[in-house]
């Protein structure tokens, strides 16, 4: 009996201690549970950011490729199909440049990875495609499609066991950490894909059809778009339907307006800078600019000079020029020039006569040189014509040698009835340094096209004026120049200023073939970017399989 | 006979009965107490660990949004991103679209997908809502991401800003510091009236108070009256992201 009461007593107080300590060991686990689940959500956050940067890694190492042309490390695989995991080592050939349409090229993640120390993340490493995406292009070249794919590999399987109990973040990031392996089975972790669509951008030639250090305003009827033709004059028939960028404004304080009367004005696209542009969809369908809106929009119009005397060489000058639409830089030497008299009417030569007509008579690498001091002024009633260097009998224009450079170091007018003929056959470069006035109706250019007809303006705040009701056609490079196309008549060419307003009802083209036949892609810039967050194998909290 | 001393070695006396009581007592209290307060701890930690996933949840979810939106756009409180028609959902499983160019700009499929940010009672939403190529809706899915929301606020985009960026304040009951048990949680932008809640209900100062230096302040309503308890200020979390498919180029 002693012994049972004994027992009883000490039982109790066992009994008590375990209970204690269960309550206690209960309450740590649980704390602990909590404890390791806040961490490892934690830990697969940071992994899933870790895998984002991977990816914007590997879109960089894209980009680089297709800037640089160094394909050190790539493959290229002859299929248009991407593949949806990294393909097996080995895959493809060594790459040597850009995939046509029916290749991609691969970057392995072994060639792109990070090792790391401590806990969390083991390995960070990116695999890369880039394709053509379906011949993806525009008038300036082939578009690309970068996708590339984030991957983190954890120290420790644990990490991945385990994973915090809302669903929600199974949604956004578990179906793709845990479940779904764009590197493949053997390496769980999480993953990110990005796919990337490059478009090109011109190295040289950048500038567009209308190009403007500030702002353009278009308050007629007129439109503005581009075509490409057989001999590089306007028709409707070949105008560029792939919208391409017509219009750029440096400035960062004004902004384009196009008039708001539902008509379509610009079939292509306007990049700018600063202030959006006005009205750009104000009637839409059809939409007033039929291209694309984007921005920022990079100007970049070199202030063109005059020609310099050469020291100890009277007579001679010297003088490069870059043209911002093809882009191409051309210096001249003049051993010799011709010199006229400007002022109000028509330039004299040294005898004091009137000199109604010059003769081009220069190569494009050598072309004449003629130089009007003063004011060059075409009154209403006279001519003005430029006559090529003819060749043969009966004689025929000899267009190879028929260019010439005219600089006026005043003023360029053609007033009322006034004409310059510019002949058939001819190329001409004007350089005026003040005011620029002219019109489809003054001046005659028979050749057509514009790359014949060059206005170049030197210096600041000048003015450049062009009405009528014929069509003027060439190109006019002022970018210190504020420049008024009025009147009913088009305008064939392209124009660089400081800013532009088309009042009249005339139109505006723009030749493509003043870029030159095959421009230089400088580089390569974002056309859009997209995260894809969905694993075609899981359902989400909601039952879907397409996960946004 | 010999019961008795054996009866009396298992006997306690009074002052060891009330010292052995005393002890236990104290004991047991301490026990109560340990167990009571780890119970607490607990109940905050694991209402610290939800809070803190929702927030991460909720900015990863903006963030991945606004990076891939097209357009963005503001109103009544709620931010509204559209996203491309990335998936072609009739593909088994849905493959990626091939993209297209357009007008000069990029894109995928037909129609649109409009994702929705917003706050509906005390939860943060997104919502989901695929278009067709004229607008019609083809799915509309709202799915709650984050609780205990208090408020929130999301600046107006100026899309004609090349460098936008959408900014975003979610501000979250600070329900991990005082646990809220059956009470209450409230929120303003400035002190809580009397009449608000009834007793052992929480209010916060929220992201929309007129003074800012408030934002946080909790109160206690006990006998009709709040009470400042304290100023926690860990519980908003801000984004600001780059649209870079609406601006960059």
């Amino acid at each position: 009996m002693k012994t049972n009461l004994n027992l009883k007593n000490e039982g109790s107080v066992l009994i008590m201690a375990l209970f204690t300590i269960s309550i206690l060991t209960f309450i740590c686990a649980t704390s602990l549970y909590i404890a390791s689940q806040n961490s490892t959500t934690g830990v697969q956050t940071a992994a899933w950011q870790q895998s984002l940067t991977a990816a914007e890694s590997g879109v960089d190492a894209a980009v680089r490729a297709l800037n640089t042309g160094v394909w050190t490390n790539w493959k290229t695989v002859s299929t248009a199909t991407l593949p949806t995991t990294e393909p097996p080592s080995g895959t493809g050939s060594n790459a040597s440049g850009k995939p046509t349409s029916s290749q991609y090229n691969y970057l392995p993640s072994s060639a792109l990875s990070l090792s790391m120390q401590g806990e969390g993340v083991s390995t960070e490493s990116a695999w890369v495609t880039i394709d053509t995406a379906g011949s993806l292009s525009d008038s300036s070249g082939a578009w690309y499609r970068i996708r590339s794919t984030g991957q983190s590999v954890f120290q420790s399987n644990s990490v991945l066991t385990r994973v915090s109990n809302n669903r929600l973040d199974s949604d956004l990031r578990n179906t793709i950490t845990m479940n779904f392996s764009r590197k493949g089975a053997g390496n769980l972790g999480p993953s990110r894909m990005i796919e990337v669509i490059m478009q090109p951008v011109p190295q040289a030639g950048s500038a567009k059809a209308i190009t403007l250090t500030n702002w353009l305003q278009m308050t007629g009827g007129g439109s503005v778009d581009a075509f490409s033709s057989p001999n590089d004059q306007w028709s409707a028939v070949y105008r560029d339907t792939s919208y391409p960028m017509l219009v750029a404004e440096g400035a960062t304080g004004n902004s384009a307006k196009f008039a708001n009367t539902g008509q379509t004005y610009v079939y292509g696209g306007v990049t700018y800078s600063g202030t959006a542009p006005k009205n750009v969809n104000a009637s839409g369908p059809p939409p007033d600019v039929m291209g694309q809106v984007s921005t920022p929009a990079t100007v970049n119009l070199p202030a063109p000079s005059d020609p310099t005397a050469i020291a100890g060489q009277s007579g001679s000058y010297s003088w490069t020029y870059q043209n911002p639409w093809s882009g191409a830089t051309s210096s001249y030497t003049f051993n010799s020039n011709t010199t006229y008299t400007g002022g109000g009417g028509l330039p004299k030569n040294s005898s004091n006569n009137t000199v109604t007509s010059i003769t081009a008579n220069g190569t494009a690498g050598s072309p004449g040189l003629f130089i009007i001091n003063g004011d060059f002024t075409v009154p209403g009633g006279t001519t003005f014509t430029i006559n090529p260097t003819t060749t043969g009998n009966p004689p025929v224009a000899d267009s190879t040698n028929s260019y010439i450079i005219v600089w006026v170091k005043g003023k360029f007018t053609t007033s009322g009835s006034g004409v310059i003929t510019q002949a058939s056959g001819t190329n001409v470069l004007w350089i005026v340094d003040n005011d620029l006035t002219v019109s489809g109706n003054s001046y005659n250019n028979q050749n057509g096209t514009a790359s014949t007809d060059s206005f170049i303006g030197v210096g600041n705040s000048r003015f450049f004026t062009d009405s009528g009701s014929a069509t003027f056609i060439g190109t006019v490079n002022a970018p210190g120049y504020s420049g008024t196309i009025s009147g009913s008549g088009d305008f064939t060419g392209a124009f660089a200023g400081s800013s532009l307003t088309i009042s009249g009802s005339g139109s505006f083209h723009y030749d493509e073939a003043l870029n030159g036949s095959n421009p230089a892609i400088g580089n390569y810039a974002f056309a859009s970017w997209f995260e894809d967050n969905s694993d075609p194998t899981h359902k989400d909290v909601n039952g879907n399989y397409v996960v946004y | 006979m010999r019961i008795f001393p054996n009866n009396k070695r298992l006997g306690f006396t009074l002052v060891e009965m009330m010292m052995s009581v005393g002890c236990g007592t104290f004991i047991l209290a301490a026990i109560v107490a340990a167990s009571v307060s780890l119970q607490k701890s607990i109940t905050a930690l694991q209402s610290y660990s939800t809070i803190e996933g929702d927030q991460l949840r909720v900015l990863d979810y903006i963030a991945m949004d606004c990076r891939r939106a097209t357009a963005a756009a503001v109103a009544n409180g709620s931010l509204t991103l559209t996203l491309p028609v990335y998936y072609n959902s009739s593909s088994s499983p849905a493959q990626a679209y091939m993209p297209t160019l357009s007008n000069g700009s990029v894109s995928y499929g037909s129609g649109s997908v409009q994702i929705t940010y917003a706050q509906s009672g005390t939860n943060f939403t997104r919502e989901v809502k695929v278009l067709n190529s004229v607008g019609g809706t083809v799915s509309d899915q709202t799915t709650p991401i984050a609780r205990n929301v208090s408020t929130f606020t999301v600046n107006p985009i100026l899309q004609s800003n090349p460098w936008a960026t959408v900014s975003c304040n979610i501000m979250f009951f600070p329900t991990f510091l005082r646990n809220t048990s059956s009470g209450t949680w409230w929120s303003g932008n400035s002190a809580p009236a009397n009449g608000t809640g009834s007793n052992g209900d929480w209010y916060v100062i929220d992201a929309t108070a007129t003074d800012q230096t408030t934002v946080g302040n909790v109160y206690l309503k006990s006998g009709g009256t709040f009470s400042l308890m304290q100023n926690v200020k860990a519980t908003t979390v801000y984004c600001n992201t780059f649209l870079r498919n609406a601006s960059a180029r």
